[in-house]
């Protein structure tokens, strides 16, 4: 039976790790060994996981292995590891915990995430400069609307000023929206997130009543805010709502939310097109990205959201977010 | 004191500003850190990404030569690299685009 799993761990072409409580190894298939530093699969046993990791990643790697035997939930999360040429490549990792002969092991799967990691860090390094350069050159351009406001006073011009002033603003908004979601894309790590305390704080920044209900803690990360601030934002601004109420309960191992609202609703023949990148409609058509950003942040937790009717009036949109406690 | 390196934001904020206040004018970092030694302003608005030297840096270097120093963050990075200059020393930090109105906001706040 030994024999068997060892050889179907050799035929698996993906690089995996089984260690136990000590963190000792106990197995590694062949594709570790092969991207890995030369050595026998007789050598590694007994060695420790931290042995191949960067020395900065030990910490993090060796937590993330105590509390997966503990039972606790663990994200994946990255490491570099040196290969056989000495270098280090960056390795996306992925556990789960098994039994066997009644004693607790460990198992993760590494999949080599360098390339995309490299991508990563100069799209970031490029989307930086070109928001920081647009930012300034919007902060020139409201500056001298305000002049050109000032000296207008009320001249037969000014509601074309007015109106520059809006595509000002739905620009700055757009980079705004930009740096929310490379915060989220980029940042990474998910964490227990007190859902009560974020829309709380959310709320602090609109003049209407929002009203919460009960408590959750999730997965999430501080995007969960933007999510928020857009969901309420819409809801005022589309909805034209008085007020909002933020109904959490568990379902499952998941925290269903429902963000209520009381305004005009949103239209039958829209409702599966409002997360959709760009999509903007009415009046009140903003940038069309506030939906879809809230709807990748969602994604990226784990979760799902989907839009409701409210009775009499208004909107529901349902977050269903994973627990954090399961 | 402004520190900006982009022409365009010193100028508005110098056309902004420059009825009520005498500005000193600094294209990055270290130009600021020896202006500020020349005339010690009463306040200074300082940008983040600036060539030469930046502006946490040179809100260190001014923390240092003067801790009393009033320094304002203008930043199109007002999470992360506001931390930073808040970290370095700046009383506050104002996110871009500002208007002229935040602007004197927060200068009469510190002046007084």
């Amino acid at each position: 039976m030994l024999n068997l799993l060892r050889e179907l761990g050799n035929a698996l072409p993906i690089p995996f790790i089984v260690y136990d409580r000590k963190g000792e190894i106990v197995y590694v298939n062949r594709a570790f060994r092969e991207l890995s530093e030369e050595i026998s699969a007789e050598e590694i046993v007994g060695k420790s996981i931290l042995d191949f990791v960067h020395p900065e990643d030990g910490k993090r790697a060796k937590d993330a292995m105590k509390r997966r035997l503990a039972g606790e939930r663990v994200e994946p999360y990255s490491v570099r590891v040196k290969d056989k040429y000495g270098r280090y490549r960056i390795y996306q990792v992925v556990g789960g915990v098994g039994q066997f002969m009644g004693e607790k092991f460990g198992i993760i799967t590494l999949s080599d995430v360098t390339k995309f990691e490299e991508q990563k860090v100069m799209l970031l390094i490029l989307t930086r400069a070109l928001r920081h350069d647009v930012l300034n050159a919007l902060t020139a351009a409201e500056s001298y609307l305000e002049f050109s406001k000032e000296l207008c006073g009320d001249c037969e011009n000014y509601n074309i000023l007015q109106k520059l002033e809006m595509s000002i603003e739905r620009a700055v908004k757009i980079i705004k929206n930009l740096r929310d979601f490379e915060e989220a894309v980029v940042e990474g790590k998910l964490e227990k997130i007190d859902v009560r305390d974020v829309v709380e704080d959310v709320a602090k920044n609109f003049d209407i009543p929002v009203v919460v209900e009960c408590d959750c803690e999730v997965v999430a990360d501080r995007g969960l805010r933007t999510i928020f601030e857009n969901l309420f934002q819409n809801a005022i601004q589309h909805g034209g709502t008085d007020r909002i109420e933020v109904r959490m309960k568990r379902v499952g191992d998941f925290c269903e939310i429902r963000v209520v609202d009381y305004g005009r609703g949103i239209p039958e023949e829209i409702k599966d097109k409002i997360f959709d990148e760009g999509f903007a409609y009415g009046k009140a058509a903003s940038t069309g990205q506030g939906l879809y950003l809230v709807k990748k942040l969602v994604e990226r937790y784990g979760g799902e959201i989907w839009v409701e009717n409210n009775q009499p009036n208004g909107s529901v949109f349902v977050l269903r977010l994973r627990s954090w406690s399961l | 004191m402004v520190v900006e390196d982009d022409a365009a934001v010193l100028e508005t904020v110098q056309l902004m500003l420059g009825d009520r206040y005498d500005i000193i004018p600094a294209t990055n970092g270290e130009e600021a850190v020896r202006k500020y030694k020349m005339f010690k302003p009463e306040v200074v608005l300082m940008d983040v990404m600036m060539p030469v030297m930046d502006g946490v840096e040179a809100t260190k270097e001014i923390k240092k030569i003067d801790p009393q120093a009033k320094i304002i963050g203008l930043t199109a990075y007002a999470r992360k690299k506001g931390k930073e200059l808040l970290e370095a020393g700046a009383l506050e930090v104002i996110e871009k685009p500002f208007t002229r109105k935040q602007l004197i906001e927060v200068i009469e706040k510190y002046l007084k």
